[in-house]
C-alpha cells in the first residue's frame, strides 16, 4: 500500500511516517499542495493524507483538481480548522473522511485502513476485528482460526458492524439491508438477528463485542471495556 | 418627547393636525368677526344713505327757520304708530329742528351734534314700544347748511343686510374645516409616500447580521436629508464587518497554531512504548487538548456572534452526536441510550452550536456516571433535549453556578477546567432558550437544553 501525506509540518510528517510504516505502508510525503500534484502524475497511491493550511495555498484547490482529473482515490482531510464550512467544504470538495486536529495517531491509521477497506479495494476483500475475520467474497468468517457458520441475516449484520468497526451503525441502515431477508419481517427482528450473532460470537470466543446503542443502533468494538 | 409616538409620520401627522385645528379656528373666528363687521358696516351705510335722504328736504322757511317736509310716502314711515322708525334733525350747531318722536328728541337732546364721524349707537328697550333700535348720528351738508341727522331703525328691521352675511357664515363655514380635512389626508399620504424609502432602507438593515454582514442600506431611493444618516451607518458596517472578519482569522490562526504543537505532542507519546508515567503523560496531554478545543470555543462564541437562523432537526442533531460519542463513552465504560419522537423536531438554530452543546453534556454525564451506568438522551416534541445520568446528581445550592465559566464543585475529582456547562449555558442563551439541572428520578442529574422551536 503507498501513501501519499501532504503536510508542511516536518514533525507530524515524521510520526505519520513511522506510524504508518508500522502499519504496512509505503508513505511518500510533500510539504506543498504544487508537489502533491506533481506527486500524483507519477505515481498511484492507494490514500492520501491531506492538510489544507499548506504554505502555497489552500490543499482544497488540490483536492479539486485530482477530482476534476477523474482521480478517485481515497482522500482523508486533516485539519486544524473545525469550523463547520471547513468540513461541509472539504466533503462536497469530494474528500472521503476529515480528521480535526490534535488527533490520535491510532485513529488515523485505523481511518485510514476503513477507507481502503471501501468496496472497489482490494483490502475490502478482507475485514478483520482482533481476532475476527470476514471474507467479503467467500462470505466465510473465521475466529482465529476456527471457521464459524452464520445464518445469512447474521452474516449481512456482522459486514456492516465491520465496515463501519468502531462506529455505530443507525439501526435503520441494518433494517434497509435486511430488508426482503427475512421471510416473515417482524418488528423486532434485529434485536433478535444481534443477539443471536452476539451469543454466537461470544461461544466461538471472539474478541470484538458488539454493543447496543438505545434508541439509535449497533456498534462493534475491537476489544471490551 | 412622547414616547408614544416616535414614529416619524405619526409625529408629523399630529403636528400638521395639530396645527391645522388651530388655522381653521383663527378662519372660522375671522371670516365670522369680518362677517359681523360687514354686516354692522352694511347697516351703517343703510342708515346714513337714509340720512342724507332725509336731509334733502330740509328746508330754510321764509322766517329764517330751517323745516323739514318729507314726502307722504316717507313721513309715514317715520310716523308710523308702530315707531318702527325715528329721526331727528338738528341743525349744525345742535339745535333741535325736529323728531319724530318726543321721546327720541330728548334723548339725541342730550348728544353732541355730529361732527363729520359716523357716530352709531344702540337704544335698547326704547320708548313705549320697548323695542331695541340700531342708530347713526351723521353730518350732512345740505342746501339748508349743515345738519346733525340721527335715523334709527328697529333691530330686526334692520337686520335684513346682517342676515345675508350671517348666512352666508352659516352655510359656508362648515366648508373651511371640511377643507382643512382634506389637506390634512393629503398631508398624510405624501408624508407616507415620501417615507417609503425609509421603510424599506429599514427592512434592508434589519436582514443584516453577523452572517449577512456584507449588505449595505440602499442609499439611490433615499430623500437627500437621510443621504449622511445612511451613509454613516453603513461605514460603522464596514468597520463591524471588518471586526467580525479579524476576530475570525484570529480564532481560526490561534485554532491553528495550537493544534499544531498539540498534535505532534499527541501523535509523539502514542509512539512511544509502555509505562505507567507514559500514560499520566498521555493523559495530561488529552486534557490539554480538550482545554484548548474549549478556550477556542469560548472565544468563537465571544468574539463573533453566531448565525442561529437555520432550520435544525433536533432529533437528528442529538442522534449524531450520541452516535459519535458512544465509542469514547463506552471506552469510559459508559452507555448511551436514545429516546425521540419518529417525526423531526424543528428549532430555528445552528446544528453545529446545538450538536456542541450536547456533547458537552453528554461528556458531563458520561464523567459523573458510575462505571457501567447508563447515560439516558432525550429529544421531545417541544424542542427539549435531555440528558441524564446516575452520577451524585448537583446540590440545589450549586444549580446556578454550575453554569459560570471556570467554576468547578469542591472536592470535583474529574479534570475538567469548568467550562463545558457554560459552553451550553451561552449556546442556549444565543438562541434563546435555557439550560437547567434537575434531580433525575431514582438518583442523579437531570441536564434539560430548551431550544424554541422554528
Amino acid at each position: 500500500m503507498r501513501l501519499l501525506v501532504v503536510e508542511d509540518e516536518t514533525r507530524i510528517v515524521e510520526l505519520l511516517q513511522s506510524a504508518f510504516q508500522r502499519a504496512g505502508f509505503v508513505v511518500d510525503a510533500v510539504g506543498t499542495a504544487a508537489e502533491g500534484g506533481e506527486a500524483l502524475s507519477f505515481v498511484t497511491y492507494d490514500a492520501i493524507i491531506l492538510d489544507l493550511g499548506l504554505p502555497d495555498g489552500d490543499g482544497l484547490q488540490l483536492l479539486a483538481t485530482v477530482r476534476r482529473g477523474g482521480n478517485n482515490v481515497p482522500i482523508l482531510i486533516l485539519t486544524a480548522r473545525d469550523a463547520v464550512e471547513d468540513r461541509v467544504g472539504g466533503l462536497d470538495a469530494g474528500a472521503d473522511d476529515y480528521l480535526v486536529k490534535p488527533f490520535a495517531v491510532v485513529e488515523l491509521v485505523s481511518r485510514i485502513k476503513a477507507l481502503l477497506r471501501r468496496p472497489g479495494h482490494a483490502l475490502g476483500m478482507t475485514l478483520e476485528a482482533g481476532n475476527l475475520a470476514f471474507d467479503t467474497i467467500g462470505r466465510d468468517v473465521r475466529v482465529d482460526t476456527t471457521t464459524i457458520v452464520l445464518p445469512r441475516q447474521e452474516l449481512a449484520i456482522l459486514e456492516l458492524l465491520m465496515r463501519r468497526l468502531g462506529r455505530v451503525v443507525p439501526r435503520a441502515v441494518l433494517e434497509q439491508k435486511l430488508y426482503g431477508m427475512d421471510d416473515e419481517p417482524e418488528s423486532n427482528a434485529i434485536p433478535v438477528h444481534v443477539h443471536h450473532l452476539r451469543r454466537r460470537l461470544a461461544e466461538a470466543g471472539a474478541s470484538p463485542v458488539i454493543h447496543t446503542v438505545r434508541g439509535i443502533g449497533y456498534l462493534l468494538i475491537e476489544q471490551p471495556g | 418627547m412622547n414616547t408614544r409616538f416616535r414614529s416619524l409620520q405619526a409625529q408629523l401627522v399630529l403636528r400638521l393636525a395639530a396645527g391645522f385645528v388651530v388655522a381653521t379656528l383663527l378662519a372660522v373666528s375671522a371670516i365670522v368677526y369680518e362677517g359681523s363687521q360687514a354686516a354692522q358696516s352694511l347697516g351703517d351705510d343703510e342708515l346714513e344713505r337714509r340720512a342724507v335722504q332725509i336731509a334733502h328736504f330740509v328746508e330754510r322757511g321764509p322766517d329764517g327757520a330751517l323745516h323739514l317736509t318729507l314726502p307722504a310716502r316717507l313721513d309715514q314711515l317715520y310716523q308710523s304708530p308702530a315707531r318702527t322708525r325715528l329721526l331727528a334733525v338738528r341743525s349744525g350747531d345742535g339745535a333741535m329742528i325736529t323728531a319724530s318722536a318726543p321721546e327720541f328728541a330728548a334723548e339725541v337732546a342730550r348728544w353732541p351734534a355730529a361732527d363729520g364721524n359716523r357716530h352709531p349707537f344702540r337704544l335698547d328697550d326704547f320708548g313705549p314700544t320697548s323695542q331695541d333700535y340700531n342708530g347713526l348720528t351723521v353730518r350732512v351738508d345740505s342746501i339748508a347748511g349743515p345738519l346733525s341727522v340721527t335715523v334709527a331703525a328697529v333691530s330686526d328691521a334692520e337686520a335684513l343686510a346682517a342676515g345675508l352675511v350671517k348666512r352666508f357664515i352659516r352655510d359656508l363655514i362648515w366648508a373651511v374645516p371640511l377643507f382643512a380635512a382634506a389637506m390634512l389626508a393629503i398631508a398624510a399620504w405624501s408624508i407616507r409616500l415620501s417615507l417609503r424609502p425609509v421603510h424599506a432602507a429599514s427592512e434592508r438593515a434589519a436582514a443584516i447580521g453577523p452572517v449577512a454582514s456584507a449588505v449595505r442600506l440602499p442609499v439611490d431611493d433615499l430623500p437627500t436629508e437621510l443621504v449622511p444618516l445612511v451613509a454613516a451607518v453603513n461605514h460603522a458596517f464596514d468597520r463591524m464587518e471588518q471586526g467580525f472578519a479579524v476576530q475570525r482569522q484570529f480564532t481560526a490562526n490561534a485554532a491553528h497554531e495550537l493544534r499544531t504543537p498539540l498534535s505532534i505532542l499527541t501523535a509523539a507519546l502514542d509512539e512511544l512504548d509502555g509505562g505507567a508515567e507514559l500514560e499520566k503523560l498521555r493523559g495530561d496531554a488529552a486534557r490539554m487538548n480538550r482545554l484548548v478545543e474549549q478556550l477556542l470555543r469560548v472565544a468563537r462564541l465571544d468574539s463573533v456572534p453566531m448565525d442561529v437562523s437555520a432550520e435544525v432537526d433536533l432529533v437528528a442533531t442529538t442522534a449524531g452526536v450520541v452516535e459519535f460519542m458512544t465509542p469514547w463513552a463506552i471506552s469510559e465504560v459508559c452507555l448511551l441510550g436514545f429516546d425521540a419522537p419518529s417525526l423531526p423536531v424543528r428549532v430555528l438554530g445552528n446544528a453545529d452550536a446545538i450538536a456542541d452543546a450536547v456533547r458537552n453534556l453528554v461528556e458531563n454525564a458520561v464523567h459523573q456516571s458510575p462505571a457501567g451506568g447508563e447515560v439516558a438522551v432525550t429529544v421531545s416534541q417541544e424542542g427539549i433535549v435531555t440528558v441524564a445520568d446516575r452520577g451524585p446528581g448537583v446540590p440545589q445550592a450549586n444549580r446556578q453556578r454550575i453554569f459560570e465559566r471556570f467554576w468547578r464543585g469542591r472536592g470535583a475529582t474529574r479534570q475538567g477546567a469548568g467550562l463545558g456547562l457554560s459552553i451550553v449555558a451561552e449556546i442556549a442563551k444565543a438562541h434563546g432558550g435555557s439550560i437547567e439541572v434537575a434531580d433525575r428520578p431514582g438518583g442523579g442529574a437531570l441536564f434539560a437544553l430548551r431550544i424554541p422551536p422554528a
